[in-house]
Parts: C-alpha cells; structure tokens; sequence
C-alpha cells in the first residue's frame, strides 16, 4: 500500500504529514456555540449548550457540572461504537472545562459527523474544543487531538511504519491506531487510546509524533483570533 | 418543541399580521432565503432556509430483497432531529415529530411515484440496492418540514450510486474512480410547502420559530414541478375555509417551481465546479481520470 522507497502514502501525503484543516465558527443560530472542522473529507460539526438546566435530576452533580456528549453519525442510528467514541470525546473536553465554575448545571456537547474519512474522534474533539470556546466555556486551556497508526506489515514485524492522520482507506489496513489528546496549558496528555497490538517502543514512538503536532491548535489559535479580529473590524 | 416566547412579543407579532406584515420584514407570501451546500462526496447536501439548518447523506448498500418482492429494492429513511437543534431536544427521549416529519417527505416521494423502488433491482431475487437517507436536523428556526424535503431532494438528485454490469448471474459492481457512477431515477420532485394560518382568515408562507409558536394551524403542501399536489398534510389547527386551502394550493404550486429551479441550478453549478477541479488535476499531472465529463448531460436529462 504505502511505497516504503519514497515514503510516501497512497494519497500522497508524507509519513507526518497532516490533512488540511478546515473551520468554521458559531455557524448554528440557536446553540450557544458551534463550529465545524474539517480535515479534508472527515468532517464534523459540534454544538455546545450551557451552562443550562440539567435535563435529568439525577445527572446533576452538586459540586460541578454535568457535561454530556451527543454523538450521531452520519447516517442510521447510533450503536455501541459511536457509545464509545462519545465517551472518548466526553473523557476529554471533561479535563479541560471550569466545571466547578457553574455546579449544579450541564453543559452539552453535541457532536453530528458529516462524513466520516478516517480520524473521526481526533477531528470531533477538534472541533468540540472549537465550540466550547465559541459558546464561552470557561477552560483551562485548549485541546488538540491527532489519531496516529502503524500500518500492517506481513513481511516485517519490527519495522512498521507510522503515519500520522490517517484516512479511511488507511485506517481499514492498520495494524495498530493511537488516539492522542493533548492540553494546550500544560502540554500533557488528557487522554489517549490504543486499538489493535503495538510494541512499547512503537507506543512512546508515536507519543513523539504526536508532541510534534501542536499545529493543530497553533491554527485553532489562528481560527479564533480570525474570527474575534473579523468581528471588531 | 414549541418556544416559550412572551405576551408582548405575541401580540406585536399578530398585530403586525394583521396588517400583512412580517417581523423579519418578509412580505406574507415571502420565502426566506434557500442555500444549499454540497460536500465533498456524492449526496451529501446542507440545506439552509433562513437560519434552519438540515443536513442529509445518502450512501447505497447492495442486499438481498425481500421474497414476495424479488425485483424491488429500499429506501430507507431515517430522520434525526438533532440535540443541537434546540435546547428542548432530549437526546435519551424518542422526538413524535421526528417520526411525523420523516413520514411525511417518505409517503409524498413514495406514494407519488417519485421514487420507485423497482429501478434499484440488480438481479431479480437475490441482490438489489439499498438507498439510505439519513435526514438531520441541525438548527431549528422554523418550518423544518420544507426546509427537510428541499434538503432530500437536492441529496437525492445529487446522489451517484457506482455503475453495475451484469453479465448473466453474475454482477459487477464498478467503483467511483473506476467508472462514472450513475444518478438515480428521480421521476419527479414534490417540494413541500408550508402556510401557518391566523385570525381573519390571514395565512402566511414558510413560518419562523416565532411565527410558528404564535399561528393558530398551518397546512403543508408537497407539490412538484408539473403543477401536481402530491401530498398535503394538516395537523390539527384552527379549521380552514375551502377557499383559502385552493389559495394555498396556487402559491405552493408557484413556490414549489422556483425551489426546483433553484435546487436544479445548484447541483449544474457544483457538478461543474467539480468537473473543472478534476480537469486541473489532470493538468496539474496528479493521477485523476476526467471521469465526471458526462454527469452535467444526466443531470440536464432529469429535468
């Protein structure tokens, strides 16, 4: 699949290099905040709620407040995966969000896949931060995410090779995935997640990669501060 | 899912009415604006009417059809008003009007004979195509009913399922980048239209959020191109005169023409786009195929 000489992936991208990020910001006219961020054709819209009422009194938590995730799918209902990616997402943003701020309140995060190309959790917490910070949730910091993999090899086990940001087609031919949020304030890792066997080398080798991708929120930086100097001018 | 909006704003609002004026400055047979979005693959459609927002995929499975219907395929819908919509959404609580609104744009497509389900058969008894339509609700601002089944039917006809040849028993399926994949066949396209009536026997075109939580009924027309009333659906209400349903029917049929020109001319435009973009690829010496050349023809044929 990959052709090992030039080191160059199928869809022509390099070994760590990126997809083109695309967003945009408080789109939605009735939730508090929203934004869509796209790389390139994994697409992800999401919408934040709150502070408000807690819809059900027994989530309510007495000395923070309750943050709910919502993951729908592109297409037909929503199944044990999209359970699992919700609570990922939710595992996340939870880390960075104020929420002893406002206890006793939710706030809603509501994740819609426009179309999914492989990254779906990378790009959905992208772009929940995106929206978290458009509806003005107090945070600590900001949240990028980056969905690492070791491709499958038959002939040699050792010598994987590691790409970062892979796409569907990519995805289908992992051997290994590792999904890596990390907190703008502090550099740290808030969340990560492995799929599939890889080595403990092969483990802090793509933590490594991942460090080097702080220029996903270098351009949610860029994106906010577009979209707050667009609003003065 | 109604809004909680206060006395005083009610009453500007139908006094306002009754002097055949709206609070967004429309006049009472206005339409607010229609933009439609395509994404980067096949049938996925953003639809925006005014600040409603719906967005709908379409993606197609090959499966096996049911025994006493050998030779018909599905369509499938599947409708999702979103928690983003609104505030009062619960997402661990099934939507009634999630249901209504889905049967509504189903039953006016299939019962109209828009759709049929026989032109997606492969091989008679054992594979036929799967057509699913997932419809979501983003942002609610009103008339999600209209802006819903202008979203279906831009998906829809901008939807390419892959090319199949068969060869005996035996089909070939073709994937995208290998042959141009095929529209399906759409054989008319029933809009809907929705009116909200008020006292004195005043009724407007396409209601907002707010219009909607003051209005006494309102009355949804899905009509199509050639003049033709293919579903109409009233819930409850106040009680209408005769008259003024034909009044209805005569601007839907007026509306519902300038909505399919419009949706028509979005998907020519972005089929274009689409052809030019490839056609600088092949220049730019990357390994795309000039496989969309003959999509505009086929789109220009529905019409």
């Amino acid at each position: 699949m990959v052709k090992k000489q030039e080191f160059r992936r199928l869809n022509g991208r390099t070994q760590g290099q990126l997809r083109s990020m695309e967003s945009e910001q408080s789109l939605l006219n009735k939730a508090d905040g929203s934004a869509k961020f796209s790389q390139n054709k994994t697409s992800v819209l999401a919408a934040v709620y709150g502070p408000i009422e807690v819809n059900s009194a027994r989530k309510e938590k007495i000395l923070k407040s309750y943050v709910e995730v919502t993951f729908t799918p592109a297409l037909g209902n929503t199944t044990y995966l999209d359970k699992e990616k919700e609570l990922l997402v939710k595992n996340a943003v939870e880390s960075v969000i104020l929420t002893t701020l406002h206890p006793r309140t939710q706030v809603s995060v509501i994740i819609q896949v426009y179309s999914d190309d492989g990254s779906i959790v990378s790009c959905s917490i992208n772009a929940a931060c995106l929206a978290l910070l458009d509806a003005g949730i107090e945070m600590n910091g900001l949240i990028g995410s980056i969905t690492l993999m070791n491709e499958d090899d038959d002939e040699d086990n050792n010598k994987c090779l590691m790409i970062v940001d892979p796409d569907l087609n990519e995805e289908n031919n992992s051997k290994a995935m590792a999904i890596f949020a990390f907190s703008s304030n502090s550099n740290n890792i808030v969340m990560s997640k492995t799929i599939g066997t890889l080595t403990e080398d092969q483990y802090f080798e793509c933590l490594k990669a991942a460090r080097g991708c702080d220029s996903i929120i270098a351009y949610m930086k860029l994106a906010v501060k577009n979209r707050i100097m667009g609003q003065n001018n | 899912m109604k809004e909680v909006i206060s006395k005083n704003e009610k009453d500007f609002i139908l006094s306002s009415i009754d002097k055949y004026t709206r609070i967004d400055g429309r006049s009472i047979t206005d339409m607010r604006s229609i933009k439609i979005e395509f994404g980067k693959s096949f049938g996925l459609v953003e639809v925006q009417l005014g600040k409603t927002r719906v967005y709908t995929s379409i993606t197609c499975d090959i499966v096996e059809p049911k025994p006493e219907r050998p030779n018909e395929g599905f369509y499938v819908f599947n409708t999702d008003i979103s928690p983003m919509s609104s505030v009062s959404v619960d997402p661990n609580r099934g939507n009634p009007l999630e249901n209504e609104l889905g049967r509504i744009i189903e039953k006016g497509l299939k019962e109209s004979r828009a759709i049929d389900t026989e032109s997606l058969c492969i091989i008679s008894g054992s594979k036929v195509w799967s057509i699913k339509i997932s419809i979501h609700i983003l942002d609610d601002c009103g008339n999600l009913l209209d802006c819903a089944s202008i979203s279906v039917i831009a998906a829809l006809l901008h939807f390419r399922k892959p090319d199949v040849t068969v060869i005996g028993n035996e089909a070939t399926i073709h994937p995208i980048d290998e042959r141009e994949p095929v529209p399906l066949s759409i054989h008319h396209t029933p809009i809907s239209i929705t009116f909200g009536f008020f006292p004195n026997e005043i009724m407007i075109v396409d209601p907002d959020n707010k219009e909607e939580s003051v209005m006494d009924g309102k009355l949804s027309f899905l009509v199509n191109i050639h003049k033709e009333i293919c579903g109409v659906s009233k819930g409850g209400g106040t009680s209408t005169s005769v008259h003024q349903v034909l009044k209805c029917s005569k601007i839907a049929v007026i509306k519902a023409a300038e909505i399919t020109l419009q949706i028509k001319e979005s998907i020519i435009n972005d089929i274009k786009t689409r052809q030019s973009s490839i056609n600088n690829n092949k220049r730019n010496g990357s390994g795309f195929r000039n496989n969309n050349s003959k999509n505009l023809e086929m789109v220009e044929h529905n019409k």
